[in-house]
């Protein structure tokens, strides 16, 4: 997991709040995904993320369906 | 991160060892200056840092495209490498900092080959080790991986940030030029230090997953529940449209209200101004009315200097005069014949008495004696003169006082000219900027008018946009309600409805976090411009916003 950067508490605090946990780990997958793709200058970020997206969802959303 | 030294040894121009010990690490002072002439290597110190750091062998400033991934800059010392040709030439830097308590000594190396046929050297990346010794003085294990060193220094100075933190002064100048550039580079740092750009990823990447799933679910399913899918797919591109439509129409409502506001505030101060036009118009009337009084004060002041230099002249005449009346009390001079009258008897022939003056008669021979004898030339009109003299000083006085009259009225209108030329200097400082009311009269029309019709078209957008989630909504619920028969289809199904759960949540967040952090992002940014600015931008600046997606706009009052 990439280290938070601490100049915007206030974002990582907001997505602590979400209420629904399933919903929460969602954003905090897809949000340390785009951290993660900005990190290593992916030339497509939002693929990036919606292939962690892809390869995690099962995991979570485990037991909805 | 404090920088505490930096060793170079054959890095650049720095030929063998070469150290800089950083200030900071007492209490004071804390800031090191780096100067010099150009080409005398402070970039060199810039350039070692980063390599040590992220192993960059070109800086922006080198002008490579980002493309270019090939790019690179011989670091090795190129005197050491023409003094060796054939044999390898090592250059190492070494950066000793501290981070949370840390003490991080990081070593980089380079090697490069100068072949004999005079070739261009070739380059080669060589170790790299990253040694850590806690608060505690504990030393971990070193790092000797790039790619791990490389992720530790990414959490202590991310890659994206760190031209924010570190850089030289040809990046500073290019910065603080106001331009469209630079503009979206302030606005790239802003967002990458926030992270919004992260956000924003992220919210674009749940956006392609719910797409992604939607395929999902229809390559899975077939009949009722593919063509629902497609249905649902297209008005869910429809809404994306027509959101960003709306989104374009308010943001440009926005703008104008923001414009509106501008010019309302230019037509206040010009009417404000409008009273010293007015003081200005009588003023120049004022001056005009001067100038004409004092064209007259210079008239009468002639008039009184030629009456002033024929009494200059009066002791002269008096004189004559005083010899003309002793002449007349010795009886030299008659007191009242004058030339004239004796003329006049010789002309006619008759005297006064009725005597003839014939030619010849003693009488007239008596006459024109007396006539030469007596009355001389000039005589006669000095006497006048001098008649008018006595009048003239009888009334000294008064011209004396006329005189002095039209001095001091000379000198009240030489103070008035000045003082209403001054006067009216000032005002023209003041009205030389006055804007043309007209121009932004005309501006304003055209924003009103036009500002109309936008929010008419986003009634009707909004209109249209609620339809279209309604028509969403029916079709979810249709989509849902199919899909539950297909076991697969209902898998991906509790997925999308996840992950639009998540986009829909993180979309909120960026709303609101973006709107506390531009305001007080604006305010922030103000008052350290102010204190950076000189004197007369400090008057001048208003306000900095940040708005359009983080770009500062500069306002002047």
């Amino acid at each position: 997991m990439m280290e938070n950067n601490t100049f915007n508490p206030l974002l990582d605090k907001d997505i602590g709040m979400i209420e629904n946990e399933t919903t929460r780990k969602i954003a905090l997958c897809a949000l340390e995904a785009a951290r993660e793709s900005l990190s290593r200058n992916e030339k497509k970020p939002s693929d990036f993320v919606s292939n962690r997206l892809n390869s995690q969802l099962t995991k979570i959303v485990k037991g909805k369906a | 991160m404090r920088l505490h030294s930096l060793f170079m040894n054959n890095f650049r121009q720095y030929i063998g060892e070469n150290t800089i010990d950083f200030a900071g690490n007492t209490t004071e002072p804390n800031v090191t200056l780096i100067w010099g002439p150009n080409g005398y290597g402070k970039t060199g110190v810039f350039r070692a840092i980063m390599f040590c750091l992220y192993g960059d062998l070109v800086l922006e400033q080198d002008g490579f495209p980002d493309s270019d991934s090939t790019a690179e800059l011989i670091l090795v010392n190129e005197k050491l490498l023409e003094r060796n040709i054939g044999s390898r030439v090592t250059a190492t830097v070494k950066l000793i900092f501290e981070h949370t308590g840390s003490i991080f000594e990081l070593e980089r190396n380079v090697s490069a080959l100068m072949g004999a046929d005079g070739e261009d050297p070739v380059q080669e990346p060589g170790r790299v080790i990253l040694r850590e010794t806690d608060l505690n003085g504990n030393a971990k294990s070193p790092l000797e991986e790039p790619d791990e060193i490389e992720e530790r220094i990414s959490r202590i100075l991310n890659r994206r940030v760190r031209d924010f933190f570190l850089f030289d002064g040809e990046r500073m100048e290019k910065l603080t030029r106001y331009g469209d550039d630079q503009r979206k580079e302030i606005q790239r740092g802003i967002k990458s230090l926030l992270q919004i750009d992260a956000l924003e990823i992220a919210i674009q990447g749940l956006k392609k997953q719910e797409r992604y799933l939607t395929q999902m679910i229809r390559a899975t399913a077939s009949g009722e529940l593919e063509l629902v899918s497609e249905k649902l797919q297209k008005v869910n591109d429809d809404i994306a449209i027509l959101e960003e439509e709306l989104n374009i129409n308010i943001d440009e409502v926005q703008r104008m209200n923001h414009r509106e506001r501008e010019i309302d505030q230019i037509l206040e101060k010009v009417k404000g101004l409008e009273v010293k036009q007015e003081i200005r118009k009588k003023l120049k009337e004022e001056i005009d009315q001067i100038k004409s009084d004092q064209e007259k004060n210079k008239q009468d002041l002639q008039g009184l200097l030629e009456l002033g230099g024929t009494y200059i002249a009066s002791p002269v005449v008096v004189e004559l005069k005083t010899d003309l009346d002793g002449k007349i009390s010795r009886g030299e001079l008659p007191t009242d014949v004058r030339e004239t009258f004796i003329d006049h008897l010789l002309y006619t022939g008759n005297c006064i008495c009725e005597r003839c003056l014939e030619n010849g008669s003693p009488e007239r021979d008596a006459l024109v004696r007396y006539k030469q004898q007596k009355i001389q030339p000039g005589m006669e009109a000095a006497y006048q003169l001098a008649s008018k003299l006595t009048a003239l000083a009888a009334n000294s006085g008064e011209l004396s006082n006329k005189y002095d009259s039209e001095i001091t009225r000379y000198q009240n209108l030489k103070q008035k000219e000045e003082e209403s030329e001054k006067e009216l200097e000032k005002l023209n400082e003041e009205l030389k900027d006055l804007p043309e009311a007209t121009q932004y009269g005309v501006e304003l029309e055209r924003i009103r008018s036009d500002r109309k019709e936008i929010e008419d078209k986003i009634t009707e957008q909004k209109l249209l946009l609620e339809n279209k989630k309604e028509e969403r909504t029916a079709l979810e619920e249709k989509e849902n309600a199919l899909s539950q028969k297909d076991e697969i289809s209902k898998k991906y199904s509790a997925q999308r409805e996840e992950v639009a759960k998540a986009f829909s949540a993180l979309s909120q967040i960026q709303g609101r976090y973006e709107k506390n952090v531009i305001d007080e992002l604006s305010e922030v940014a103000t008052q350290i411009f102010k204190k950076l600015a000189d004197g007369n931008t400090q008057k001048s600046l208003a306000r900095i916003n940040v708005k359009n997606g983080f770009k500062l706009d500069i306002c002047n009052g």
